[in-house]
């Protein structure tokens, strides 16, 4: 397994840094992929493997500009695997940022704040 | 004329952008910015194409007369194979109009030669134009498309008309162009007060990019909130389309437009061919989700979102786009579906939000 999972933002996907030197972990820019899962899914499969021996702190921030209903899936996967390491006994948290007056990416954060146990900080830029 | 109508009226063109939003010289990067993305030509004739885009939209810009006029100024760009068609349409005064069939009048009976000549002495001044650049403009458009730009005018009131210009790009210069839509299916976007409209096929290049142009449009940081919400409505009724839409004479070209209702309403539509079998699916689903309550379709959007997140495929994605959209237009949306053969439909939605 690679150290570092990186992914160059495009017009269309945000940047993937998954960074386990740091344990930060970021998602930056748009989420529109038609395929969302085609996009996203070697980055699960790289965080599958992560939690076999993770860091003792890992925080995933997340910063979109926009995403479509297919990231949100796929976001949950991701998230759902970082909440697995704190039932693994390690730390983990998600910081989720959004542009001040952006309410529906305020309510995104929100509403996986409603489904997921791992601590999500919003954070208003 | 509605969303289907418009669509027949299209159908033998690849591509169609007919534009009335803003007129102000951001919109022609990025105008230019999505023709240019498209277009599969040699770069010579791309970037007479982009050249003659931004000469057309900014002499629009630089030439309309102000009227009280809603939706009085219209930008089209259509292709059909290796012909491009420019059309433009905005309002003059009748002291103008008399001076513009003039010049036109003129540049129509020069030879190659004494164009040129006229060009060059509209450069250094002597120019032929008693309003300065719109002549100049003109020679370009003619010099570069090598033909006679098209161009009629209408009445709009007792001291303005319409004009309407139309230019014809090929690679010679030579070879024959199709026939010209009539001038009322660009009066009647005007009078359906449509912002923007786009017939093509609607790849994810294309969505991108129409997305960019529409997200230009709505730059104004102090409208965010509402700026998001007619971003992300946008976004998933194009991705719907895109994803339902049936290959015909091997194009999945679609229609989409947004129109202002006369109480300020934002008003989108979408429109394309879709196979009956996938047809029967999705009216299944929609009758099913579209008269929730808001109560309902909070719930119904949850356990659609929490559903086969253990699957590793897209399809876990399926099914959460149209509860988006229903959240986003508070339930205002409607659909229709109509046959068009023993195995194609056309499937339209329309959206509301306010504006």
């Amino acid at each position: 397994m690679e150290d570092r999972y990186q992914v160059e933002a495009t017009r269309e996907t945000p940047a993937l840094d998954f960074d386990r030197s740091t344990g930060i972990f970021t998602i930056a820019g748009r989420s529109l992929p038609e395929n969302s899962f085609e996009f996203y899914n070697p980055a699960v499969q790289w965080l599958k493997s992560y939690i076999q021996g993770p860091n003792k702190e890992t925080n995933l921030v997340v910063y979109l500009e926009y995403l479509n209903s297919g990231s949100l899936k796929q976001l949950f996967r991701i998230m759902y695997l970082l909440e697995d390491l704190i039932e693994l006994g390690s730390n983990a948290t998600i910081t989720w940022k959004y542009e001040k007056e952006d309410q529906l990416m305020l309510e995104k954060g929100k509403e996986f704040q409603q489904f997921l146990i791992i601590p999500i900080a919003l954070e208003e830029i | 004329m509605d969303i289907i109508d418009r669509y027949r009226t299209l159908a033998s063109l690849d591509f169609c952008l007919a534009y009335l939003d803003n007129f102000d010289d951001s919109a022609t990067d990025a105008l230019i910015a999505m023709q240019d993305a498209r277009l599969k030509t040699a770069k010579k004739m791309r970037k007479k194409v982009s050249f003659l885009m931004t000469e057309c939209f900014q002499n629009i810009i630089r030439h309309t007369e102000d009227s009280d006029l809603d939706f009085d100024k219209l930008f089209v760009v259509q292709s059909q194979d290796n012909v491009h068609n420019i059309i433009t349409i905005n309002p003059v005064s009748l002291a103008k109009q008399a001076s513009l069939e003039e010049s036109l009048a003129m540049l129509e009976n020069l030879s190659e030669a004494e164009l040129k000549q006229v060009y060059l002495d509209s450069l250094t001044g002597n120019s032929f134009s008693s309003k300065g650049g719109a002549g100049l403009g003109l020679i370009e458009m003619f010099r570069k498309t090598k033909r006679m730009p098209r161009f009629e005018f209408y009445p709009l009131s007792s001291e303005l008309a319409a004009f309407k210009l139309e230019l014809d790009i090929t690679e010679d210069g030579i070879s024959n162009v199709t026939s010209s839509l009539p001038v009322e299916f660009y009066r009647n976007l005007s009078e359906n007060r449509i912002l923007i409209m786009q017939k093509s096929d609607f790849d994810q290049d294309t969505f991108i990019s129409l997305f960019e142009l529409i997200e230009n449009n709505h730059n104004d940081p102090s409208l965010n909130a509402a700026r998001s919400k007619k971003l992300y409505l946008l976004i998933e009724l194009l991705q719907n389309m895109s994803t339902n839409t049936a290959e015909v004479d091997g194009s999945r070209s679609g229609i989409f437009q947004i129109s202002l209702s006369k109480n300020g309403e934002l008003i989108f539509e979408t429109g394309n061919c879709i196979e009956n079998e996938n047809a029967l699916v999705l009216k299944e689903r929609l009758e099913s989700i579209l008269n929730l309550s808001r109560i309902d379709l909070l719930k119904t959007y949850n356990k659609e979102l929490l559903k086969g997140l253990d699957r590793e495929d897209q399809e876990a994605n399926a099914g959460i786009g149209l509860l988006e959209i229903l959240k986003l237009t508070d339930g205002r949306l409607q659909y229709a579906i109509q046959p068009m053969t023993d195995s194609i439909s056309f499937i339209t939605f329309r959206a509301i939000i306010e504006k």
